[in-house]
């Protein structure tokens, strides 16, 4: 059988068990299973098992587990809420200026916290029904925390990163950093809007109330001290990174202490908070390590085809020119973005994608950067929007889905945008690893 | 059968449970290191090593608990649009290519954990523990999520069968 053959069969047999909703860990591997059977000896099954054990021992790996578990337990050590009070005392006579808070305060969050979906139902429990209540329009009040909660996937650390990364076989230190320009990007073309709406509808963005604006400074200011101690964590676990103190794996694990510490000094921390953030952190890195798995299957089987080369010379074979392939990359990415979510987006399009980057002397941390960028896009594209899923577990009855949808559009607009600027302007993402990592 | 079901589950969410610690048991050995490292400098040869053993332990016995509480990301677009029945039914076509990737893991993993306890084989680090131990929890760990997959096929099909859970 000749390679073309293969590929479309692979694609098919994925595609077609994925549809009949077969978890994407075991349809990788099922895919693996039957071409290694198909085409080769059995015994190369224990080529890929030792393939698929080496990558139980990644030590970058390693830092999902700990990340997740930082990020279970300062969400439920009262951390969110102390960081929305502490930013909206400052609101003020601005118009919107509660739905500007609650991107602000996503974007703090975002520096401690590197899963998207926890941040959204944090703040949507949050800072909802306090916009709802003081009569903002409830587009922008869905829209600024549905969007806001997706910045966690630019600022560090950031778990898509780090399997990126992975993927990749590029530096997560890099990345990290290269993210944190174009998550700024992001957060101040969503503030502008929130500011343009407030401006267009004065009646759906009120400012704060005449008791609230008076708070002497001095009150003002008291509010902040709760802020010290959350950044404080960010700080240390990012620059130690940084300071080349700690790796990215130990620093999360110094993280999660830090978690553990914030939580009893906001006397939230019990047995019943520790239980839960260490339930959910296994059942999150065991989904994640399984995909891995099958990935590492399938990406062993099809190499051994000579799928990979295959593929990079189909696309060559296109003359698209530079821009053009990547342009086109783009398009898979937001075209599968519509079904399914970033991890599947991942393991099925950056092994093969990223040879070809390479080859075309493209940056894979920039590369990484775009990647994110599309994701964030995918992340609010209908109909599989997983943002619009996390707000609608969490919203009043009355709200529909379609209601969602609409609020979160122009955010989808404006994360267009931001893509196409972060991809003409390498440099944008580049400056910040160059300058502090890549010294020469 | 409901009880060999029972077995499978209540042995697959204890295990889980209790890998569940090894995440908060490598935060305290990576502080523990980074101590000695930085204040001492006195690094331990042990705890990158240890740290990245107790993550695996996690992943390989978290696993099984993981496909119990159906936690593997699916692509749902369709499947969530299915009544029960049906997504029963779908369920019990899938498990075909499910058990295939299953029993031929098993199968290579087996063979891969007999030839290295027979080697001997160790990790070739400073520390250098015996790496066998760690193959056969994969191998322990796939035939578990083996039994998990097949007690929810048990299940789907007498959901199919007969409209009821055993």
């Amino acid at each position: 059988m000749s390679i073309e053959w293969i590929s479309i069969l692979i694609v098919v047999s994925m595609l077609g068990l994925m549809v009949l909703g077969l978890p994407l860990a075991w349809s990788l591997g099922a895919v693996a299973v039957g071409l290694v059977l198909l085409l080769f000896d059995p015994q190369v099954m224990v080529m890929l098992v030792s393939r698929v054990f080496d990558m139980s021992l990644n030590y970058t790996l390693m830092s999902v587990p700990l990340f997740v578990l930082m990020a279970g337990i300062l969400q439920r050590s009262g951390v969110a809420d102390q960081l929305f009070r502490a930013v909206n005392v400052w609101a003020g006579g601005l118009r919107g200026g509660l739905a500007i808070g609650t991107i602000v305060a996503n974007a703090v969050m975002a520096s401690m916290v590197g899963i998207i979906g926890a941040e959204i139902v944090t703040f949507g429990l949050i800072a909802l029904p306090e916009m709802l209540k003081r009569g903002y329009h409830h587009k922008l009040a869905l829209g600024s925390i549905a969007a806001g909660g997706g910045l966690a996937t630019l600022i560090p650390p950031s778990v898509v990163f780090i399997v990126y990364g992975m993927t990749a076989g590029c530096s997560v230190g890099e990345l990290f950093l290269a993210g944190v320009f174009p998550g700024f990007l992001l957060g101040g073309l969503f503030i502008l809007y929130v500011l343009w709406f407030g401006w267009r509808h004065p009646e759906g963005a009120p400012v704060a109330s005449l008791e609230e604006r008076s708070l002497p400074l001095r009150e003002k200011l008291a509010t902040q001290k709760e802020l010290a101690l959350p950044l404080l964590l960010a700080a240390g676990v990012l620059g130690s990174i940084y300071a080349g103190v700690a790796t990215p794996s130990e620093a999360a694990g110094v993280g999660v202490l830090g978690a553990i510490f914030v939580a009893v000094v906001n006397k939230r921390f019990n047995w019943r908070v520790l239980r839960e953030s260490l339930y959910e952190t296994i059942k999150i890195s065991s989904m994640l390590a399984w995909l891995f798995f099958g990935a590492q299957t399938i990406i062993g089987a099809y190499t051994l085809a000579g799928g990979t080369k295959f593929v990079t010379e189909a696309l060559k074979a296109m003359e698209l020119g530079r821009w053009g392939t990547l342009a086109f990359m783009n398009m898979i990415w937001i075209f599968l973005g519509c079904f399914l979510d970033w991890i599947g987006i991942l393991f099925l399009t950056v092994p093969i994608f990223l040879p070809i980057i390479l080859d075309l002397g493209f940056d894979p941390v920039w590369f990484g950067v775009v990647y994110c960028m599309n994701m964030h896009i995918s992340y609010l594209s209908p109909p599989f929007a997983p943002s619009a899923f996390y707000m609608k577990s969490i919203t009043p009855e009355e709200i529909t889905m379609g209601q969602i949808y609409v609020a979160t559009l122009p955010y989808l607009g404006l994360t267009v945008v931001a893509t196409l600027i972060v991809t003409v302007w390498p440099e944008l993402s580049l400056w910040l690893p160059t300058l502090l990592l890549r010294r020469t | 059968m409901r009880r060999i079901l029972l077995l499978v589950d209540v042995v697959n969410v204890w295990t889980g449970r209790f890998a569940s610690i090894f995440s908060l048991v490598c935060a305290f050995v990576i502080a523990y290191e980074i101590i000695l490292r930085q204040l001492f400098l006195k690094p331990t040869v042990w705890a990158a090593e240890a740290t990245v053993f107790a993550c695996a332990i996690l992943y390989l016995l978290g696993g099984p608990w993981t496909l119990l509480e159906d936690k593997h990301v699916r692509v749902d677009a369709l499947y969530r649009k299915l009544q029960p029945k049906t997504r029963a039914l779908v369920d019990c076509l899938t498990y075909l290519p499910f058990s295939l990737y299953l029993i031929v893991m098993i199968w290579a993993t087996y063979n891969y954990v007999v030839d290295s306890i027979q080697l001997g084989e160790t990790t070739m680090s400073p520390w250098n523990p015996p790496i066998w131990p760690m193959k056969l929890l994969m191998l322990i760990s796939l035939v578990m999520i083996f039994l998990q997959g097949t007690a929810k096929f048990v299940r789907d099909v007498c959901r199919v069968a007969k409209g009821t859970e055993p």
